[in-house]
């Protein structure tokens, strides 16, 4: 059953230009295709999408007249197989035999028999008796190796690989094309999807090439085009394999060598002891890696002038400042001071270089919450003599009020975490800490440590968004709160990885101990402009209490 | 030789802790590891290359044997470790280039670092928003900042695409001219061998070394016998399976192709 793309439109959250737009593309079935593309140009996402397991924004995907409904089809689901990049670090079992029992599970009440366990570890290469064994205590190779079994088992139709020859050695190497090439051979209604960025491996087995390019359009082709057009294979920042090189140089040459396979390593040994010259390759790399420089550039100039740099205040100011303003904002009672406080929030926000879309954005369950009790606080029951619903206008505009003074209290409350760099805190809480260094307390390495947990976390959210991720695939269900302890120690083993290579190399840069990291707060200057700032607040703060 | 020794490793283990007490994974490693020199370190992952970098940049403590650095001064050492960017510091490139600790260099130097490295992006661009092949870079370019004796490398091109990969390693080696850098380079791609002076193999727990690029691609007794890479169970990238072959038709060991095959021309292949 051939995939169809239809107009096909797939963005990440928070992004500004979608990964791909009104992709049109057909994959057909009994075939091994490869993706190609550099790292980072969406592959994986590509991937996923075609799994069922991303969100596509526009247009849709057809699988032999039956469309994928968004939001976990689980009968779409069922049809993939799918070998993460990493796979053995999704592995979430107390045994290897229970992790086929995961993968199983969608497809049938009955797990797999230990026969067809042994089998599929064999055709893998590895001995049956590992099935009682915790996958943790594998080796590298092994375990990837026994994610492989695990999925390959399952009866889905396609198999979709994510970069599956990083980290692999020859042996294994021939080991997963040799998996590919029985998956095809024994799933003629489904297929192989392999995304990559390495393309040698798979030249001689690949059915189609599906070339990503910049901007997200997909070539498909041939090995025999690929034999006369290796260009193709630059312009997407991928390097020609040599065989293919000097397969396309000799057949513009005119010479009469194949051009529906590769050469192998012997004949063009033949060829070369005949005298057959070779070309060097030009160096058309630079080009293509400026064109690339040029067009990342462009995208950080662009990320750089949104975030607008506010009108440089001292951290500590700034803080204080808002302090007093958000305690005179709940302070004050009537409306003059209610509309003040309002008025000061908002332009605030503006002054002082806030992204008003963030703001409101972290706003938004107060705002829900606030509608509510406005309603509620309009609302009087009287349960005597009978029940009887009124409504006071009166006692909902006070609701108002309170409402209002509220919701400016935590929008100035918001301006300075997103108005300040972790840097600047950094320094900000160092020199506010200082004070405590004199009673030996790490003051530099606490404010150090603050800063670089805030950094830490969006890391620590990928992760857990790539788990989540990983269990829809396996489980062909969102994840519940029932299956939570099975991606939880892979995710904690992750995160502890992480950790220590964050230690390891911290310590390569000679932090070993606390007394070591060195933060330098400068010292408490106050400035004519910080003073002005200050005195505003603090005259806007009586304002609001007399009002 | 007279070439300087920057350290040397005899008889030694190195392992990971547990509760039941250390269990070691490396043993017996013999390893001189000269001044200027460029030594790939092959081997799987999980294999223990890790543990040779920790314990070479004394994170883990050697369970046994000796390890001696030969130099007056303490020697710097820097390490680039597997998972991408995991060593960034600082929030903005600028900041991360801060960080190193000898920054007495000047506004001029740090550009041309970042322009030869091929990271031309502006200083103050946050490190969130690099892509992960420049996060790389920066990794690279604040650790030669340092100007480090020895620079541990883990996977260090592996995710880098393949016209900024060459400027790297080209840019590597010029540094080793230039300040008799040493490194080691961890990887599991073949191709990284053609930089390298000599090629060591990490595997069943011990070190083999001794190879340079072309004894350990092709076998210096006869062309049907398997190479070193071969008997490590490692598939040699095109380049040289068709210098294999080569040898087998006669070519001479000494002339055979190590990474690009016109270099036959200058052989004189023609019959």
């Amino acid at each position: 059953m051939n995939l169809q793309f239809e107009n096909v439109t797939v963005q990440h959250t928070g992004t500004a230009k979608p990964l791909f737009e009104n992709l049109q593309l057909q994959v057909e079935s009994g075939k091994i295709h490869v993706l190609l593309g550099p790292i980072g140009s969406g592959k994986s996402s590509l991937l996923q999408v075609v799994a069922g397991l991303l969100p596509i924004q526009s247009g849709s995907l057809w699988m032999n007249n039956r469309p994928l409904e968004n939001e976990h089809d689980e009968e779409w689901l069922k049809k993939f197989a799918l070998v993460f990049q990493s796979p053995e670090e999704s592995m979430m079992a107390s045994t290897l035999a229970k992790e086929f029992v995961i993968s199983h599970s969608p497809f049938a009440k009955t797990p797999p028999s230990s026969e067809e366990m042994a089998y599929a570890l064999s055709k893998q290469g590895l001995p049956t008796l590992l099935l009682q064994q915790t996958p943790l205590s594998l080796s590298g190779g092994q375990k990837r190796r026994a994610a492989v079994a695990v999925e390959t088992s399952v009866p889905a139709e396609w198999l979709l690989c994510d970069e599956p020859t990083v980290g692999l050695d020859g042996k294994s190497l021939e080991k997963l094309i040799e998996t590919l090439q029985n998956w095809k051979l024994e799933h003629p209604e489904g297929g192989v999807l392999v995304a990559t960025h390495q393309i040698d491996a798979f030249l001689s087995v690949a059915d189609q090439f599906l070339l990503l390019g910049e901007g997200g359009d997909i070539r498909q082709c041939h090995l025999s085009e690929l034999l006369l057009h290796p260009e193709w294979l630059e312009e997407i920042g991928i390097e020609i394999p040599t065989v293919l090189r000097l397969q396309s140089q000799w057949i513009s040459e005119g010479r009469d060598v194949p051009n529906t396979r590769l050469l192998s390593a012997e004949e063009v040994a033949n060829f070369l002891m005949e005298g057959w010259t070779v070309r060097k390759p030009h160096s058309e790399n630079e080009l293509i890696e400026n064109q690339h420089r040029r067009s990342v550039l462009r995208e950080i100039e662009e990320a750089n002038s949104k975030t607008q740099r506010r009108t440089h205040i001292d951290l500590r100011i700034l803080w204080i400042g808002t302090w007093f303003v958000t305690l005179g904002c709940l302070f004050t009672h009537d409306w003059a001071g209610t509309l003040l406080s309002l008025a000061i929030a908002v332009s605030s926000i503006f002054l002082l270089g806030a992204s008003p879309v963030s703001v409101l954005r972290q706003m938004r369950a107060l705002f829900y919450l606030s509608v509510i009790t406005l309603l509620f606080a309009g609302l009087s029951m009287h349960f005597h003599p009978y029940l009887n619903l009124g409504f006071h206008p009166a006692s909902m505009l006070q609701a108002l009020q309170t409402s209002i003074r509220l919701l400016a209290a935590v929008a100035l409350g918001l301006i300075v975490p997103f108005t300040t760099s972790e840097a600047e805190l950094q320094q900000a809480l160092a020199s506010i800490l200082q004070p405590l260094s004199k009673l030996r307390v790490p003051t530099a390495a606490l404010s150090f440590a603050t800063a670089y947990v805030l950094r830490f976390l969006p890391h620590i959210q990928e992760e857990w968004h790539r788990f989540q991720i990983i269990h829809l695939a396996r489980f062909k269900k969102r994840l519940s709160f029932w299956r939570l302890p099975y991606i939880f120690v892979p995710f904690l083993l992750v995160l502890l990885q992480m950790a220590e290579d964050t230690s390891d190399a911290l310590h390569a840069k000679g932090m070993v101990h606390l007394r070591d990291i060195t933060v330098h707060p400068s010292p408490w200057k106050l400035k004519r402009s910080d003073i002005f700032w200050l005195l505003t607040a603090s005259s806007l703060t009586v304002c609001l209490f007399l009002l | 030789m007279d070439t300087p020794v920057l350290l040397e490793i005899q008889n030694a283990s190195f392992g990971y802790p547990t509760h039941r007490g250390w269990v070691v994974l490396l043993h017996n490693l013999y390893l001189t590891l000269y001044k200027g020199q460029w030594l790939v370190v092959l081997g799987p992952n999980g294999g223990g290359k890790s543990t040779l970098a920790r314990g070479l940049l004394r994170l883990s403590p050697i369970l046994e044997g000796s390890l001696t650095v030969s130099s007056t001064s303490s020697m710097i050492s820097r390490y680039i470790p597997q998972r991408l960017g995991a060593g960034i510091l600082g929030e903005t490139v600028a900041d991360e280039l801060a960080t190193a600790r000898n920054c007495s260099y000047t506004g001029k130097y740090i550009a041309d670092l970042l322009e030869e490295l091929g990271l031309s992006v502006p200083l103050h661009s946050p490190v969130k928003k690099l892509s992960g092949g420049q996060k790389q870079l920066l990794s690279f370019a604040s650790a030669l900042l340092d100007n480090p004796d020895l620079l541990i490398v883990d996977e260090g091109a592996a995710m880098l695409n393949p016209a900024i990969r060459h400027r790297l390693l080209n840019f590597l080696e010029k540094k080793i001219r230039q300040t008799n850098l040493s490194i080691l380079w961890m990887t599991q791609q073949l191709e990284d061998i053609f930089y390298a002076d000599e090629i060591a193999v990490v595997q069943n727990g011990t070190l083999q070394t001794g190879w340079h690029a072309r004894s350990f691609f092709y076998s210096e007794e006869s062309p049907w016998q398997p190479s070193t890479c071969r008997k490590l169970g490692y598939i040699p990238p095109f380049s040289i399976q068709v210098g294999e072959e080569l040898y087998r038709r006669g070519i001479p060991w000494s002339e055979l192709p190590l990474q690009e095959i016109q270099s036959l021309e200058s052989a004189g292949v023609h019959s």
